[in-house]
């Protein structure tokens, strides 16, 4: 089973940008090796919380840990170490469209790595094809599908075998083909690399087949309302707004 | 760790430990090759029986090291290799050696020619549309109004002219500054101080004011309308437009281009001013002229012919300036890149036009 390794732990973070809270009372650990989620409605902060996680963003108080280290000293002293560990797949894929895919994953690789060009475009091409994009690397950006842009950003992410991958969306928009290929890849990776998985979804399907904890993020509360299992949180939790947001899987299990 | 070298009796064995990089096997390939060269030794065995962990960065350092050596001719063995070593190494293998590329069509010089013609046609034939949209929907204006967004052409107006202001003010001012100053010094030789007054005024008038009024609105208006309707473009809000029914010329860039050619001659106007204006401090400060006789001189020269000229140029050049802007933001494809080609492409092409319109009134008016 799992060890129960804090790899990420959240204290107390209140965000608020100038006077707009967006979130408060956020407490929360990510332990090493699972595949942690966090959901919640349009608006309710989830990317934010995200951006705040790998450092992108600087509007909160309290205390994020990452490896037991604060996140604002790591940013200080230790920045680039860090992206060195963490992966990060962004919603719309973020690929650079002046460069063709293999280009897109090779730059980090030579960019952390001291190995041979060659070498790094083997690697760009194997990840290429771990993500079912294999025959692409010379495509740009702009020649492919959107499915296949957010395939070939995970391969980007996962370029450095990071230990943490943070994942934004990373099924929305897709048919549900691809979006259990890429449930079966996340949790592939997570199996065979033992990474650390954060996802940012709203994808009822990709929470109940391969995420291990969740937490539901509500909009009006501005904080958590849900912890745990998916399994816990749908046959347990009483409240109104954690069954409403449950509701349409509630309604396929019934068979509506 | 690193790996571990052992020259045996015809074979070089590697041993990689467990927590052995790719980045310590790819340092070490040059010395293995090397040691393998000067033995005269024909097979490399790879040690893995203790290697129970490894990632594909390791794998592709192992590969790369098989391809060199696989070069000279030597054979690599692999000692202690599990099913699923062997199975991983395989597929790596196979799927690095499967490279597909796009495809490329096959040129020669009457193919490219062909290719060149026809594009050149084509760009011809949507520029010619794209203008006659433009005058059919300026002419729609007069018969129906509201063709025209009206908030929106002034909010431009203000975002073209007003703020355009201080900019244009300042070096209009240093210009007719300048113009005196130069023309000064050889003007003094024969006392002929006064005629700065009407140099620079009928410079500024005719030719100056316009020109430089136009070049100043390319650099910062034509550019930001071209990087406005090229970011529209990619992010799918002009087709958005477009299903919804709005002709994205009368949208778009009729209120951009009524907008322009409004407040352009108003700008020339305060050009001439302040540059008239830099040309009085010289007068009464290094050329000892008052401001009454320096005034009055630049009232018998210029006549309303003059500044009218100007004006319905900077009409012209406005409506030109405006006009490339919106096209190349309309010639967007995809990407962050075009964007930016489009941008710079506005900018030249914005100055080039009112060079060339220049030039070919200039001929006009002296021969016709």
């Amino acid at each position: 089973m799992m060890e129960k390794d804090k790899i990420i732990d959240v204290r107390d973070v209140k965000i608020q940008f100038g006077e707009t809270l967006i979130l408060k009372d956020i407490n929360f650990s990510v332990y090493r090796g699972e595949i942690f989620a966090i959901i919640g409605g349009s608006g309710s902060g989830k990317t934010v919380l995200l951006k705040h996680l790998i450092g992108l963003l600087d509007a909160y108080t309290g205390n994020i840990m990452i490896e037991n280290n604060n996140l604002k000293d790591i940013k200080e002293r230790s920045y680039n170490v860090f992206l060195n560990k963490i992966g990060v797949a962004f919603q719309y894929g973020a690929l650079l469209a002046s460069m063709t895919l293999e280009e897109n994953i090779t730059l980090p690789i030579m960019e952390h790595k001291k190995i041979d060009e060659s070498v790094a475009q083997d690697i760009a091409r194997w990840k290429l094809s771990l993500v079912d994009l294999n025959g692409y690397e010379k495509y740009y950006p702009s020649d492919i599908s959107g499915g296949m842009k957010k395939r070939a950003s995970i391969a980007r992410a996962i370029a450095l075998n990071p230990a943490i991958l943070f994942l934004d969306e990373p099924t929305s928009g897709l048919d549900p083909v691809t979006s259990t290929e890429i449930d079966e890849l996340i949790k592939r990776l997570n199996k065979t690399l033992n990474t650390t998985m954060i996802l940012i979804t709203h994808d009822i399907e990709t929470v109940f087949s391969i995420t291990d904890r969740i937490i539901l993020l509500d909009k009006v509360d501005k904080t958590i309302i849900a912890e745990g299992s998916p399994q816990d949180v749908y046959n347990t939790n009483k409240n109104e707004r954690v069954i409403k947001f449950f509701e349409r899987k509630r309604k396929g299990l019934n068979g509506n | 760790m690193p790996p571990m070298l052992v020259i045996e009796e015809n074979a070089i064995c590697v041993t990689l430990s467990n927590n052995i990089k790719a980045e310590e096997l790819l340092f070490n390939v040059k010395d293995i090759r090397h040691k393998l060269k000067t033995h005269n030794i024909k097979e490399l065995k790879i040690d893995i029986q203790a290697l129970n962990k490894y990632d594909d960065y390791l794998i592709a350092a192992i590969k790369h090291l098989e391809k060199i050596i696989n070069r000279e001719g030597i054979t690599l063995k692999f000692i202690g290799e599990t099913e699923q070593f062997t199975d991983f190494y395989k597929k790596f293998n196979s799927i690095s050696s499967a490279i597909k590329s796009t495809e490329v069509i096959k040129t020669n010089f009457i193919i490219s020619l062909g290719i060149f013609c026809l594009s050149t046609i084509n760009s011809i034939k949507t520029q010619l549309i794209y203008l006659g949209d433009i005058f059919i929907s300026i002419g729609l204006i007069f018969l129906k109004p509201k063709t025209l967004r009206f908030n929106e052409t002034v909010t431009l107006m203000k975002r073209v002219g007003v703020d355009a202001i201080p900019i244009i003010g300042l070096i209009s001012f240093l210009m007719g500054l300048i113009m005196a100053f130069m023309s000064s010094i050889q003007l003094k030789q024969f006392g002929a101080n006064i005629y700065v007054a009407s140099l620079v005024g009928l410079a500024m008038a005719r030719e100056l004011g316009p020109i430089m009024t136009s070049i100043i609105v390319a650099g910062r208006t034509g550019s930001a309308f071209a990087a406005e309707i090229g970011t529209m473009k990619i992010s799918e809000e002009i087709d958005a437009l477009t299903v919804m029914g709005f002709n994205i010329t009368r949208f778009l860039v009729l209120p951009r281009i009524v907008a322009t050619v409004i407040v352009v001659p108003i700008l020339t106007v305060f050009s001439n001013v302040f540059a008239n204006l830099g040309g009085l401090l010289v007068g009464i400060f290094i050329l000892n002229l008052t401001a009454s006789s320096y005034i009055h001189q630049l009232n018998t020269t210029l006549s309303v012919n003059h500044v009218m000229h100007g004006i319905l140029k900077s009409i012209l050049f406005a409506f030109l300036v405006a006009e490339i802007g919106c096209f190349r933001g309309l010639t967007v494809k995809k990407g962050t890149e075009d964007v930016g080609r489009a941008t710079t492409s506005a900018v030249v092409s914005g100055i080039f036009l009112i060079i060339l319109a220049d030039s070919f009134i200039a001929v006009l008016l002296t021969y016709v």
